[in-house]
């Protein structure tokens, strides 16, 4: 009997993308919401890594293609194709997000601040291009009915979560260069790293149960895929990987960061924590992509061996 | 306008992959691409076991999935139902071969030799001058075979040369071709067969291509049973 093998058709490059342009959305939803929390200045942080992560993503997507060079095609068939939906999506966080990082510098930054219902309004078209980002690739790959474990209504809201958890991980390790090389005050970020650690509590516990729901929603319906990840050739990574690394260890930091109430903006736990997100959030896209295998061929055969013979 | 289709006969199949083998002569395909590929597996528990041949092509969906995730609509459907891609439009992203329910897309990454350092054969030099690289290709019922054969007033289906290489190199006479909106045609009296199924059909696709099951009583096609051609 041969035993099942990973779906390979979108590898690592596609696994690359989906992780960096969740994380960079997942840091913009992060921005805009702190921003409109009240914190500027660590907004402007989450944004200034957020924005650029999801332009940078979009390499791996062309590096990926058999024409990279026509890559710019990929928008004509926007009425039924998730991909040529996805371009105009991720081109809409880009030129959104790049605007209002333009209107900080100088001499734009003045506009913002004179004008706050255009910076409403750019914050919230920037929000709303943000979670399409997030969720859009779930349903890219959620389509595929032939792919029982990928065609799933939980993927794109494992997605988003993920996305925000992995953007909130970025934001940490972002955090202590921004305020170095732009001369903020460490202080001021720390309360807002603070908040983002007991948020991120909660999306790890939701993304947790999010996990176990989808498995037991494939578990029936995809068989192979299910196996494949818990006990095949996957099971390492899934186990040790992305549970271990990605969901236990970030949330031991969060814990004990809530729980001792300690400053943990400058802390190397909080470093170590966004280093885990970001590789949990890497290796669960992976592993998603990979299980994603097809469903068997049906043959039917009304086939009546004689018994013994 | 007729509609192509195949019957594939499991009955009669031997697995001998005369099929995938005159595909790769007709077609000149790279190593690792078999537009027509024959996948083998055993079924059942001892003492009860059978091996399932089952030959397979791209089944030419009435709904193919590969079309409408296309982002560049490289990928069309032909107004006889012919499903192919438009080398010059495709940029490579492979969704496609994601979409594809029977994995009868292949991405054609460079076109390697079969013999190493030894360098092309003159013939796959000839053969890979019709391959553009970076791009997924797929079996297209041998278009080519059908448009030439039809310019010369021939009958796809009937005569050998109008007629899709897998089929007339079957040496099982396993494979039926012909115009599935003709319901006098031999593909059309065997679809018609109670028994005659599509592949997997709780996808919707709707596959121009069919099969008859390898279990049962060999019965010849009578008329009574045929009434317009559709099931």
């Amino acid at each position: 009997m041969r035993s099942i093998v990973p779906q390979s058709v979108w590898r690592w490059q596609i696994a690359a993308y989906l992780f960096l342009a969740g994380a960079g959305a997942g840091a913009v939803i992060v921005s805009v919401v702190g921003d409109f929390l009240g914190y500027a200045v660590a907004a402007k942080i989450a944004l200034g890594f957020g924005v650029p992560a999801v332009a940078f993503s979009t390499l791996f997507l062309i590096s990926d293609l058999g024409h990279p060079e026509k890559f710019f095609t990929a928008v004509l068939h926007p009425s039924t194709s998730w991909i040529s939906r996805g371009v105009f999506i991720l081109s809409g966080l880009i030129v959104s997000g790049g605007l209002v990082i333009l209107l900080w510098v100088w001499p734009f930054g003045a506009v913002l601040d004179a004008n706050q219902s255009l910076r409403a309004a750019l914050e919230v078209i920037t929000f709303i291009f943000a979670v399409a980002t997030c969720t859009y690739t779930g349903i890219l790959i959620g389509v595929i009915i032939s792919r029982p474990f990928w065609n799933n209504p939980l993927l794109p809201i494992l997605f988003l979560v993920s996305a925000v958890s992995t953007g909130i991980g970025g934001v940490f390790l972002f955090a202590p260069v921004a305020s170095s090389v732009l001369g903020i005050a460490p202080g001021a970020t720390a309360e807002f790293v603070k908040r983002l650690e007991s948020a991120d509590l909660i999306l790890l516990v939701v993304e947790a149960l999010a996990i176990y729901l989808y498995l037991a929603l494939v578990f029936d319906r995809a068989p192979e895929a299910a196996g494949l990840l818990l006990k095949g050739e996957l099971s390492g990574l899934f186990w040790g990987g992305f549970l271990g690394v990605g969901l236990i260890v970030p949330v031991a930091i969060e814990l004990s960061a809530v729980v001792t109430h300690q400053a943990a903006s400058q802390s190397l736990a909080t470093l170590v924590a966004g280093a885990s997100l970001l590789i949990g959030g890497f290796l669960m896209r992976l592993l998603i992509l990979a299980a994603g295998i097809r469903s068997p061929l049906m043959v039917r055969t009304p086939f009546r061996v004689r018994p013994g013979f | 306008m007729p509609r192509w289709g195949m019957v594939i006969d499991l009955l009669k199949c031997i697995g001998c992959y005369g099929c995938q083998m005159s595909c790769k002569a007709e077609h000149a395909t790279p190593p690792g691409v078999t537009l027509a590929r024959v996948e083998v597996s055993e079924t059942g528990t001892y003492p009860n076991v059978t091996r399932v041949n089952l030959p397979l092509l791209c089944m030419q969906c009435n709904n193919p999935p590969c079309e409408s995730v296309c982002p560049t609509k490289a990928t069309q459907q032909r107004a006889d139902g012919i499903v192919w891609v438009d080398e010059e439009k495709c940029i490579g992203c492979k969704y496609c071969m994601i979409a594809c329910p029977y994995g009868a897309r292949y991405f054609v990454e460079d076109t390697n030799a079969y013999f190493g350092d030894q360098g092309l054969t003159p013939y796959e030099t000839a053969g890979y001058a019709h391959h553009r690289p970076g791009v997924v290709q797929k079996c297209d019922y041998c278009r080519h075979r059908l448009d030439d054969g039809m310019a010369k007033g021939l009958v796809p289906g009937v005569d050998r040369e109008a007629t899709p290489a897998c089929v007339i190199n079957c040496m099982a006479k396993a494979r039926f071709f012909g115009d599935l909106d003709d319901p006098t045609s031999e593909v059309s009296q065997l679809v018609a067969r109670a028994q005659a199924f599509q592949l997997n059909p709780e996808f919707g696709t709707d596959p121009n291509t069919h099969y008859l099951p390898a279990g049962r009583s060999i019965v010849p096609v009578d008329p009574k049973d045929v009434t317009d051609g559709k099931r």
